[in-house]
């Protein structure tokens, strides 16, 4: 199944994959969702901040993570077992999807810093949301049985989605 | 009454800097034992990475020592050490939990990576001050 095709029969087994890792790794996922939880309620509560204050230094340490985040994936689909980036397996899921969470990783540092974006384009990229469905999914790779598609994306983005959308009306909203 | 006594402490304020640093810490060593448990499960050493990692480290403080913070852009290159402590307490912490399944090694990596994320986040809020 491609990354990009959805299938809403199979939303049911996605569920269960991503359950079914939190089952797994129960703490770790749990200090995950804490953490993404205790940064979106205190975001709830202080919502005074204007946006680009608030939008465009997440998309700097986001960047950062995701780049950090991109190299522990190369290394985890390589030939070598030594992070050897000549070694690196092209052909593979994981890698594929590193390369692309760094060349994403390397775009928003230079939107970060630049600070050339459209408002709508900064809250796009640099919210806590996106930030933690990059980090669980990379976490999901970390699965051997686990593979990345469409629908288990939009398992997982769907819900932070709702969670963004509620988060800027209630910035709207103060 | 002498002037010491006279200065009030402030007291503590709960910011969006504080609430991103230690969520960052929180969210780093998740990821940084899940990628361990991984690599060790797959036969790979995290060693190369980790000594990446120190690298670029050694790299940032060394820009926020000699750059950053003698122009002016950033007045701390670190967090107040309580908060440093507390961080790295709960990252010890729960790396212990796992320190069977991800080695000393890996102990040390969760470690590293956990500090390297919450302190560029730190050095990124002291950038903007915000």
């Amino acid at each position: 199944m491609n990354i990009l095709q959805i299938n809403f029969a199979e939303i049911p087994a996605a569920v269960q994959t991503v359950t079914g890792f939190i089952k797994e790794n129960p703490l770790l996922c749990g200090i995950m969702l804490i953490s993404y939880g205790l940064y979106y309620i205190y975001s709830f509560i202080h919502n005074k901040s204007v946006d680009s204050d608030i939008y465009e230094i997440d998309m700097v340490s986001a960047a950062i993570s995701s780049i950090m985040v991109s190299m522990l994936l190369i290394g985890l689909d390589e030939s070598s077992k030594g992070f050897n980036l000549m070694a690196m397996d092209l052909s593979s899921q994981t890698t594929k999807i590193a390369i692309f969470l760094l060349s994403y990783a390397v775009i928003l540092l230079f939107f970060g810093f630049t600070k050339i974006l459209p408002k709508f384009l900064v809250v796009l990229l640099g919210n806590s949301e996106l930030d933690l469905f990059i980090n669980f999914g990379a976490a999901l790779l970390t699965d051997p049985d686990v593979a990345i598609t469409g629908t288990l994306l939009l398992v997982m983005g769907a819900p932070l989605a709702i969670l963004l959308v509620i988060q800027r009306i209630r910035r709207l909203m103060g | 009454m002498k002037k010491a006594k006279l200065i009030k402490k402030k007291p503590f304020e709960l910011k969006k800097y504080h609430m991103s640093v230690f969520t960052t810490n929180l969210l780093a060593l998740a990821l940084a034992i899940l990628f361990v448990k991984s690599y060790r499960l797959k036969g790979y050493s995290i060693l190369p990475i980790f000594i990446i990692m120190l690298a670029v480290l050694a790299a940032f403080l060394l820009a926020s020592t000699f750059i950053l913070k003698p122009s002016g852009m950033v007045n701390r290159i670190f967090p107040k050490r309580n908060f440093i402590i507390l961080n790295m307490l709960i990252t010890g912490a729960v790396s212990l939990i796992f320190l069977r399944q991800i080695g000393l090694v890996g102990f040390c990596f969760t470690l590293l990576f956990a500090f390297f994320l919450f302190e560029v986040e730190h050095l990124i809020y002291e950038g903007v001050k915000i």
